[in-house]
């Protein structure tokens, strides 16, 4: 951490940032703040533990205050590198620090694991296969990593961060797990129709649509969402699962071919839509159809066009 | 769910270059088609976003229809090659939330072709009839309480 707190220090003195944004945990450790910080002296609190799992590059999008130093994740340089791509951004604007990451840990499945217990966390380390938490009382915990971290760690191969990052800290993980993309895509894929047309009703059919998915989505960034528009009106202002239905075809299809898999939009849901499957399907087709990876091309994936695209459709 | 009398009701989104065209021609020559089609003009098939058709779906439509011009004849350069690339996605996606992917048909027509353009109808407007109507709101599952998602 210290390393961390001291380039930001010296960017502070230096003269070449106005701000920075990052993490700071205060209460519990497990209770991870996206900041925003301009002095120098509050750059002592910013950190960095498995428990980061905000995508900062989210604050961007209505961020004026530049130039700026930002922290991210693989995860999150993949979003911000669609940005870039996309010309939301101005590169120079930015500095960005890299943070080599081993995976971010699922506060919702550590509950399960330790109930209260999870406010007496002094620390958590992720050594290759096994998350090592560390108790007030001294009691030291090994748990398997599957347990601990968030199902889209769970299938992140991609983990570079140089090329892109000002500066890198941290070490690279040493083990990369290997668990297969697309499992739950796959798995849906495989029901009938009408199966498949229930289980997508019913879960639509929770969703109060408060936008909470397109609000933390570092990619959605149109002032006027089609959500709100009136005139036309291409989403209803009702609750029938037709409308719910086309609410989450549209959200999940304005992210077709740059969703970068961060998971954000699922871990806000406050009713437990399966989001991210949606995404994860048009990122299948997209891999398998177009070998196009979302934060890795240089060309925006439906502004362009190869002769030979597939036409099975026809 | 087939009423008595039922017909099928389609939105054609038809590019003004090529495909208006063609249905044009189909009328000129006197071809008879089905009726059951409505034409809307749009400047290019590239024009056409999947937003259109969910609307078309709200509003009543069994089936969307795009058409534009074949690839490499399009009037803008590569409008349709991008509605392509679109709607193979969008179709897909549909699905995959489990809507029948036979409501949405794509397909090319040029300003030449008013005899394809007639047996595409006649030929959509057929299997739109074995689908039958479309359940745009879904019947209410089964299912109570609060569903769990793993």
């Amino acid at each position: 951490m210290k390393e961390l707190q001291n380039i930001v220090k010296a960017l502070f003195k230096e003269d070449k940032i106005k701000s920075v944004l990052g993490y700071v945990t205060e209460d519990y450790f497990y209770n991870v703040k996206p900041v925003k910080i301009s002095k120098i002296e509050d750059s002592e609190k910013l950190t960095f533990n498995p428990f980061c799992v905000y995508n900062l590059v989210t604050y961007l999008k209505k961020e004026k205050d530049f130039p700026l130093a930002i922290l991210v994740k693989p995860c999150d340089i993949r979003a911000l590198r669609v940005l870039l791509l996309e010309n939301q951004l101005v590169r120079s604007n930015l500095f960005i620090i890299g943070l080599n990451c081993k995976g971010i840990i699922d506060k919702r499945k550590i509950t399960t694991l330790f109930h209260l217990e999870i406010s007496q966390i002094e620390s958590a380390e992720i050594l290759d296969r096994n998350v090592k938490f560390k108790f007030n009382s001294g009691k030291e915990i090994l748990e398997d990593i599957e347990k601990c971290i968030s199902e889209k760690c769970l299938v992140c191969k991609d983990r570079e961060l140089e090329g892109d990052c000002d500066i890198v800290v941290g070490e690279k993980p040493a083990y990369l797990p290997s668990s297969e993309d697309f499992l739950e895509v796959k798995e849906l894929e495989a029901l009938s129709l009408e199966e498949r047309a229930e289980y997508w009703n019913k879960a639509f059919r929770d969703c109060l649509r408060c936008y909470a998915c397109i609000k933390v989505c570092p990619l959605c960034y149109c002032e006027n969402c089609f959500v709100d528009k009136t005139t036309p009106q291409w989403v209803a202002k009702n609750y029938e699962i037709g409308t719910l239905r086309d609410f989450h075809i549209i959200r999940a299809f304005h992210l077709a071919g740059r969703c970068i898999d961060c998971g954000e939009c699922q871990r806000v849901c406050p009713v437990n839509i399966p989001l991210r499957r949606l995404n994860q399907k048009l990122r299948k087709i997209l891999k398998e159809e177009y070998n196009y990876t979302p934060g890795k091309e240089n060309e925006i994936f439906l502004g362009s066009f190869s002769p030979g695209d597939p036409d099975r459709f026809l | 769910m087939n009423e008595k009398g039922w017909r099928p009701k389609i939105v054609a989104f038809v590019c003004n270059w090529c495909t208006y065209a063609g249905a044009d021609l189909a009328g000129t020559v006197r071809l008879s088609y089905s009726p059951e089609v409505l034409l809307i003009r749009v400047p290019c098939s590239g024009r056409v976003t999947p937003f259109m058709v969910l609307k078309a779906f709200e509003r009543g439509a069994d089936a969307v229809l795009i058409s534009g011009c074949h690839p490499g004849d399009c009037h803008y350069g590569s409008g349709n090659y991008l509605a392509r690339r679109r709607f193979h996605l969008f179709k897909q996606l549909m699905e995959f939330v489990g809507i029948n992917p036979n409501r949405l048909w794509l397909s090319w027509v040029s300003a030449s072709e008013g005899g394809k353009f007639a047996n595409l109808i006649d030929k959509m407007v057929n299997e739109i009839k074995s689908l039958g109507k479309f359940n745009y709101s879904m019947e209410e599952t089964k299912g109570e309480g609060t569903p769990k998602h793993s």
